[in-house]
């Protein structure tokens, strides 16, 4: 029996603004380097231009840090106002993506014990410092009661919990599912990467062509978030076409008509990795995107990207490419995700 | 395309081929191996003693139960070294004994590529993160390093996929690999998600499980909740006064049974459920209801009724909220079927990540041996806990059908039916 994976709505936080409207939109005027603020270790060089205040409703994001509040504030954008698992609330699962958690809450309960002592430690930092905690946030806020999880795959975090939430709605184990990925910006994290000479100095922004690498990262953050449904009527809508994972390049075949989204973080070796990544898929003469010079490199771009391309194809009527993301990060996972489709999102 | 999404419906029947349970490791503070958790299990195993590992200040603090050295001293392949890297060693330790008892069984190994690993954990490497954050943090500390604090390798460690990529990286498996992090309930849910990556037809096997070790991170934070126990846990007791951490990792390999000769010789990964409470970040929902719905879900996906059900492995932390709550989902679903219960944490302490895939060894083992583990000595029956809880010396009869609970933080509740033998 086949069928399709549905986007039925799409979410993002990311360099270029915290609403899918505002960053679709910002796509579609070609803007590229708006959030850029160069390289410091104290700050990304594309931080999400979000404040957890102003950007999460009733004061949601007050006690969260900023992976927990991105994330929420993606998976918000993309259920929009409706609710539609309201009256089937165990029908609805939801997916996490991460590679660092919570790394805030992770960073604060240590130090905090390390300052003040055990006996001043907090619980409610302790319960919020572990990895899925960013489900267990949103379940809570949308009252959600089917499956939750919080997957961990470096780079590849987001293409992992689309396999994962694809096979649960495959299986029937969901109806609907929603998958969000999101990683935040640390200082101290910058700052390790900075001392193992890891980190761009370059006041440059990473070239949208790729034709000069830079050298080491530009760090970014953000979340971008769908929502999934299966749908047994094959035509029409945005879907995801499939998920690949594992070693080596994932796709093989040749796809002419395609968009195809290269997850490079705009390094020397990550850009070699992901021209071989593009030989080995034997596509040709397909249009490519570089996601790290718009968002900056981060665990979570490839959430933000297909997200945003996601919304893109929700408001567009007209026929479109399909698109390939691929990712093949050294020594870990590949994955690609296939996503076409437009409108009657 | 290769991926191209088909449905393949796990609750219909003519859904997939069943998944055989090939391979299973453990290795816990009782030792490695099945013969040393059958002889912990039946002895009571050794008293909780306070940490040693975590460094100084831990001396009059709540005992817990560690992985002996010597244990890990006696496996036959090389370690990753540092102490920081012990989750590691402790998921290779038993994913090595899962991987050859399955190569010894005679199971047809797939291609590489259709074979995945998925690992369940709460923390992972975090014992060695916490160096790296409180070196970066501490002036002090900072200045005593010969070289920049911050770039101590350690940092490698806070992601948990660290885990997963290493296993595969040693067995050579080129499927999926990946952490799945679910609290408490991490462990299950690793296993719970081979199974749909198997069901679906992502992969052919997967080398499933959990793995924790203790950190001064859980340590204080769950003394910070107020539900560490100062003396060896006593799940259901009425007078239980919270869990004791330990440590560990319990491994299986999973495989769809077309590719493994005599699949009836082995137990069979039946169903599972899962789901989140939705109710609060470190509390169950009182009513037991999202305990009860991930156990109908499983049973249901087994297509096995509660009354066939031979004995639960529950989650017993031996918190009052945890067991109240675990009880009243019990019943609501077994209800007037008197089903063993037990929990085993008395013996390995609650290994937190880990806790759900060793519960799920144990179970294969006693499918096995056709032994049901007793739970901890009860002194004073609770009535909010009205479960029949087995003897401490454990009972020996068939068990048939055996059930895996499972609750974390978050709401996260899972459970797994295993069945004695693959159709």
């Amino acid at each position: 029996m086949t069928g399709a994976v549905r986007v039925r709505g799409a979410g993002v936080v990311c360099a270029l603004g915290a609403r899918m409207t505002l960053v679709a939109d910002a796509v579609a005027r070609g803007a590229q380097f708006a959030g850029f603020r160069g390289p410091d270790p104290a700050r990304a060089a594309y931080p999400a231009a979000f404040d957890s205040q102003r950007d999460l409703p009733r004061g949601l994001g007050r006690r969260l840090g900023r992976q927990l509040a991105m994330s929420l504030a993606a998976v918000l954008d993309a259920v929009g106002t409706g609710s539609p698992w309201s009256e089937t609330p165990a029908d609805t699962g939801i997916v996490g993506a991460t590679a660092h958690g919570p790394i805030d809450e992770t960073v604060e309960f240590v130090a905090g014990v390390r300052r003040h002592g055990p006996e001043f430690a907090s619980p409610l930092l302790f319960s919020s410092a572990l990895h899925n905690s960013m489900a267990a946030v949103a379940a809570r806020e949308l009252g959600i009661r089917g499956p939750s999880m919080v997957v961990s795959n470096g780079d590849v975090s987001f293409e992992t919990a689309l396999l994962v939430a694809t096979a649960g709605l495959a299986s029937g184990r969901m109806r609907r599912a929603i998958v969000v990925g999101a990683d935040s910006f640390h200082p101290l994290y910058a700052r390790t990467l900075s001392e193992f000479g890891l980190l761009s100095d370059s006041a440059r922004p990473v070239d949208p062509e790729m034709r000069r690498t830079t050298r080491g990262l530009q760090l970014g953050e953000g979340a971008g978030a769908l929502v999934l449904e299966w749908d047994d009527d094959e035509c029409g809508g945005v879907r995801i076409d499939g998920v690949c994972l594992g070693a080596g390049p994932a796709v093989r075949g040749r796809a002419p008509r395609t968009r195809v989204h290269l997850m490079s973080t705009g390094d020397a070796a990550s850009a070699r990795r992901h021209s071989n990544a593009l030989a080995g898929l034997g596509i040709e003469g397909a249009a490519v995107e570089y996601p790290a010079a718009r968002f900056g490199a981060f665990a979570s771009l490839s959430a933000v990207a297909i997200a945003v391309e996601a919304a893109r194809r929700l408001r567009s009527e007209a026929e479109d490419v399909p698109s390939l993301f691929v990712a093949a990060p050294q020594g870990a996972n590949a994955a690609t995700v296939a996503l076409s489709g437009w409108g009657a999102g | 395309m290769k991926g191209t999404i088909t449905r393949t419906p796990t609750r219909s029947a003519d859904g997939p081929q069943p998944i055989a349970i090939v391979g299973s490791g453990i290795v816990t503070t009782a030792g490695r191996g099945a013969s040393d958790t059958l002889f912990a299990l039946g002895s009571g195993g050794d008293e909780p003693k306070p940490p040693r590992r975590l460094g100084a200040g831990f001396e009059g603090g709540a005992p817990v139960f560690e992985v002996s050295d010597e244990v890990l001293s006696r496996f036959e392949g090389r370690l990753p070294g540092g102490r920081g890297r012990r989750s590691l060693r402790l998921a290779l330790v038993a994913a090595s004994d899962a991987v050859r008892e399955a190569a010894f069984e005679g199971v047809v190994p797939p291609s590489p590529e259709r074979i995945g690993v998925v690992v369940g954990a709460t923390v992972g490497g975090m014992n060695h993160s916490e160096e790296w954050i409180e070196g970066c943090c501490d002036p002090e500390t900072a200045s005593r390093s010969r070289r920049p604090v911050a770039a101590r390798p350690a940092m490698r460690h806070l992601p948990l996929h660290e885990i997963p990529h290493a296993l595969a990286s040693r067995f050579g498996f080129r499927g999926p690999a990946f952490a799945v992090s679910t609290a408490c309930t991490s462990g299950s849910q690793a296993i719970a998600t081979a199974g749909e990556l198997i069901a679906t037809g992502v992969c052919d096997a997967v080398l499933a499980g959990g793995v924790d070790c203790l950190s001064r991170l859980t340590y204080h934070g769950f003394a910070a909740l107020g539900v560490m126990s100062p003396r060896r846990c006593a799940p259901f007791d009425a007078s239980r006064a919270g869990l004791t951490l330990g440590e560990g990792a319990g491994f299986v390999f999973l495989a769809r049974a077309g590719i493994v000769p005599e699949a009836s010789r082995f137990p069979r990964l039946a169903g599972w459920g899962s789901n989140t409470d939705a109710h609060h970040m470190t509390a169950p929902r009182p009513d037991g209801s999202g305990v009860a719905a991930a156990l109908r879900e499983a049973l249901g996906a087994a297509g096995i009724r509660p009354q066939n059900v031979g004995w639960v492995h529950a989650h017993g932390t031996a918190t009052p909220t945890n067991d109240d709550v675990e009880s009243s989902g019990l019943r609501t679903v077994f209800g007037a079927h008197r089903v063993p219960v037990s929990s085993t944490k008395h013996v390995f302490g609650h290994t937190l990540g880990a806790a759900g895939s060793i519960a799920t060894v144990v179970a294969v083992v006693a499918l096995r041996e056709d032994f049901v583990p007793g739970n901890a000595p009860i002194s004073a029956p609770d009535r909010a806990c009205d479960v029949d809880v087995v003897p401490p010396r454990g009972v020996s009869t068939r068990i048939g059908n055996a059930v895996v609970n499972s609750l974390g933080f978050g709401g996260a509740n899972c459970a797994l039916v295993l069945s004695q033998t693959c159709p």
